[in-house]
């Protein structure tokens, strides 16, 4: 009889206990439906949304810095030139251009205006320029577009700017290919905290809502019709009506959202978006981004203030095998301080570029005890891994440290200097040889950016030929500076590193040093 | 004093033993609640010095982070002068704290947007997630504890009970980033249900609530669990089945009330808990919450963001176990005697 009773309580007690099993399955399935941003395969044009790396610090061109900065900025504002895939300019904002190392004269484009309907002059452009030049704005990117320590004007001349550098610097036509250059109109200009989080531009999207450091909404200019001219830019589609850019810092997590149709448009650096291409109808592209070299701490103290170890180093490291781990062999192998495409690329430098040799490293680095960190933007940071592993072959005696970015561009601006050995991984947004070569020379930090303590006078006498001249004078004299600097080890460039951005079936846009720019999204339809 | 005020009070007394009695009950609310406030305050102190020496010591200078590895040391030395970073460190306290009085706490380094407003936005992404893993917790920890303690009390069911030991023991062990990964896994990325971006509406919240609440879940039915075969055992029961008192009158009349007053302080401190697992989990689903925000702000150095969210999050901990504590004060009136809890 007791068991009798017992039987179906039992029961119960088994049922009961399944129903939060039940429950959770159920929660799941009575939601039902499809992912918010629809099944992959199905995109519309009013609205597309893609990833962004990071938090935007300003809408503001010209106190923008990071790598999302410069795509953000790119919606909402044109430059007066603009880099195209393989390193030519094209026209932008200005049809023409003349430039020598310490002017440049620019014809404005007629017939562009500004998201408030104030047509774009001559005289706007070159407030805008003044602006970007003044020193009360600390416009970070400054140094990079006038040189370190100059000082620039603009004027206005019927439809002509004309740039005024105080010392010669070859970099300017360059500099002003990037978005930080972004040319602002009056009202911006009138009242630049309402370039914080609102736009003034003349770029194809103008800035609506955001939530800080999560995503941002860009509402599409319907009379949008110059832009730059770049040689592959899509034609056909329509612009999406409103552009949201999702911050998104895990890969796994882009193509997660890529693969459930959330996610229109994502970079990687990694191999996650593998998983989003093995979908039907979706693309990819590799565009090379950033630039990466072998720094060695030269301070006073460390082993690498010896050139015989910075060369047993350069030895023990395969570029090759780099490549592979680094961007998974997508990236190219430099001798230079900059990609092959930059302008007075010296292909000459492959001849002085030190042999792998793990014998003739071993000979030296036996014992030696090296510090090598790095940062994790690139693959992880397995190309810093490969390097500590290399150094361990070669008989070195190496501590290790991966560091998130953030974390390790601090490091390498204190006097901390608690490294010997790093990959510099440089985003070099105005493509030129001269912005690389700004890391090793000059005062070390905090004071400067030789930020690896790098004394090679020659080099810097070299250098700075090449930055107050033009043509094949700069380009012999930066030649002279890489062979100076790779035949006394003072750095080893390494390779390329590019990113790959995937695309939702029917969506095509023009991927620039691995940077979309927004204006030229077509969907479609 | 008049003679009218106190001609009432003759003429009508109430009943001496329930004055005293109401006297010495209100002194003990009052007793119990100032010794708590005090508590909070000096709580809200310790938050407001730790977080403000903690941030000293968050590696990296912010004004570099801001301008990037392109500026020259003049243009980060603009922006540490505006940002007050070379100010003496009682200067910046001083600062601090007296614009936290004004309800002000700075705005972000980064983003540059007020930090009040950060929090606005965050602070409700954020409490959707873990009161949605609490829910999870309350319909399933509850819930699956007492059904067990009941099939176990009866002999039987030692498969049931083995399988609820064993899921319980790995949903009780798991990370909640594994939890969470593997709910992407299965339910986005497989079956197509849910979003794989958390928050933004209702189907947005389900996942990550799952993933914050399943591991609390699993260990709070094995306290519920454990609990309720207590009470079972208990006599009085055993008087009611007697009784022939049905399983479900026997679990509301007896077995939840006496399992309430733990589960409430369970609770509270779960709520806690879920609030910092948020952490994790906003980031595996990509939620624009605090816990997000927390870890890109400890990564740029953002002072004020960093500051403002402990400082919250700190507050709110402390908030719901003050409101814990008052609520266990009403159901069980011997801890204002102790002043504490058991």
């Amino acid at each position: 009889m007791f068991t009798q009773h017992n039987r179906p309580r039992t029961r119960r007690g088994i049922t009961a206990a399944g129903i939060g099993t039940a429950a959770l399955i159920a929660l799941t399935a009575c939601a039902g439906g499809s992912p918010s941003g629809g099944s992959a395969g199905s995109v519309d044009t009013e609205s597309l949304t893609m990833e962004l790396d990071g938090p935007v610090t300003s809408y503001d061109p010209a106190l923008g810095a990071s790598f999302q900065d410069v795509v953000v900025i790119w919606s909402m504002y044109d430059t007066l030139v603009a880099l195209d895939e393989d390193g030519s300019y094209v026209p932008g904002l200005a049809t023409d251009w003349e430039v020598t190392a310490s002017n440049a004269v620019f014809t404005i484009r007629d017939g562009v205006t500004c998201s408030d309907g104030e047509e774009l002059t001559a005289q706007v452009v070159a407030n805008s320029l003044n602006r970007f030049f003044s020193p009360d704005t600390a416009a970070p990117f400054l140094s990079n577009v006038i040189g370190a320590g100059n000082s620039a004007t603009a004027t206005a001349d019927g439809e002509n700017v004309t740039i005024a550098l105080a010392t010669p610097f070859s970099g300017l036509l360059s500099g002003l290919t990037v978005g930080y250059t972004g040319i602002v109109c009056s009202a911006g200009l009138a009242d630049p905290s309402t370039l914080t989080t609102g736009s003034n531009g003349t770029g194809g999207f103008i800035a609506d809502t955001q939530v800080a450091g999560a995503n941002y909404t860009f509402t599409r200019r319907d009379d949008y019709d110059w832009g730059p001219e770049f040689a592959g830019i899509p034609t056909d589609g329509a612009r999406p009506a409103t552009l949201v850019m999702q911050v998104v810092e895990d890969e796994n997590t882009r193509a997660n959202l890529q693969t459930t149709g959330e996610m229109e448009i994502s970079a990687y650096t990694t191999d996650a978006w593998n998983r989003v291409t093995q979908q039907q109808g979706w693309t990819s592209t590799v565009s090379q981004q950033s630039d990466t070299f072998l720094m060695f701490n030269h301070t006073e103290g460390h082993p690498t203030a010896d050139p015989a170890v910075r060369m047993a180093i350069a030895q023990a490291i395969d570029r090759e095998r780099l490549n592979d781990v680094q961007s998974y062999g997508a990236g190219e192998l430099i001798t230079n301080l900059g990609s092959t495409s930059y302008d007075c690329y010296d292909a000459s430098a492959d001849d002085y570029m030190p042999e792998y040799d793990v014998d003739a490293a071993s000979a030296v680095l036996d014992g030696v005890s090296l510090a090598v960190n790095g940062t994790t933007l690139l693959a992880g940071g397995d190309g810093n891994s490969y390097v500590q592993s290399a150094l361990q072959e070669a008989g070195a005696d190496v501590s290790f440290e991966n560091l998130n970015n953030q974390q390790w561009v601090s490091g390498l601006f204190t006097p901390l200097n608690n490294w010997d050995v790093t990959i510099l991984v440089f985003a070099n947004t105005s493509s030129n040889l001269l912005s690389g070569a700004n890391f090793f020379t000059g005062a070390t930090p905090p004071e400067g950016q030789n930020l690896s303590a790098v004394d090679n006078p020659e080099a810097d006498a070299a250098l700075q030929i090449a930055r107050e001249n033009t043509g094949d004078e700069s380009c012999a004299a930066l030649a002279d500076y890489n062979r100076l600097m790779v035949e006394n080890t003072d750095v080893l460039p390494l390779a390329t590193a590019p990113a790959t951005v995937t695309f939702a079936p029917g969506v095509t846009a023009m991927v620039s040093k691995g940077f979309v720019r927004a204006g030229t999204i077509r969907i479609a339809e | 004093m008049s003679i009218d005020t106190v001609a009432p009070t003759a003429t009508t007394p109430p009943p001496a033993g329930s004055a005293r009695s109401s006297r010495g009950a209100l002194g003990q609310w009052t007793s119990y609640l100032l010794g708590r406030l005090g508590g909070l305050l000096g709580i809200v102190i310790a938050l407001l010095a730790i977080t403000f020496l903690l941030v000293q010591f968050v590696p990296g200078d912010p004004a570099r982070n801001i301008v990037g590895v392109t500026a020259t040391q003049e243009q980060v030395q603009v922006v540490r002068d505006r940002l007050g970073l070379d100010d003496p460190f009682p200067v910046q306290a001083l600062g601090y704290v007296s614009d936290l009085v004004r309800g002000d706490l700075g705005n972000s380094f980064v983003t540059q947007q007020p930090i009040v407003d950060l929090i606005a936005e965050r602070l409700p992404i954020t409490a959707t997630v873990a009161f949605g893993g609490l829910l999870v917790v309350l319909l399933v920890g509850f819930p699956l504890g007492i059904a067990v303690a009941f099939a176990e009390r009866q002999g039987g069911a030692r498969g049931a009970s083995g399988a609820y030991n064993v899921g319980a023991g790995i949903a009780g062990a798991l990370p909640e980033y594994i939890t969470g990964t593997v709910l992407v896994i299965v339910f986005a990325l497989t079956l197509g249900w849910l979003p794989a971006q958390g928050g933004g509406g209702f189907t947005g919240y389900i996942l990550p609530s799952i993933a914050v609440g399943l591991a609390s879940a699993a260990a709070i039915s094995r306290v519920v669990r454990s609990e309720t075969r207590a009470i079972l055992a208990q006599e009085y029961i055993a008087t009611a089945r007697s009784k022939r008192i049905s399983t479900g009158r026997l679990l509301i009349g007896h077995v939840l009330p006496n399992v309430a007053t733990s589960a409430l302080t369970l609770g509270g401190i779960i709520l806690v808990a879920l609030l910092g697992g948020t952490v994790i989990v906003e980031n595996v689903f990509n939620i624009p919450g605090l816990g997000t925000q927390i870890v890109q702000s400890i990564l740029a150095s953002d002072y004020p963001a960093i500051q403002g969210i402990i400082l919250t999050l700190g507050i709110l901990a402390a908030l719901v176990g003050l409101a814990i504590d008052i609520l266990l004060g009403v159901l069980d009136p011997r801890v204002l005697k102790k002043g504490r809890l058991n």
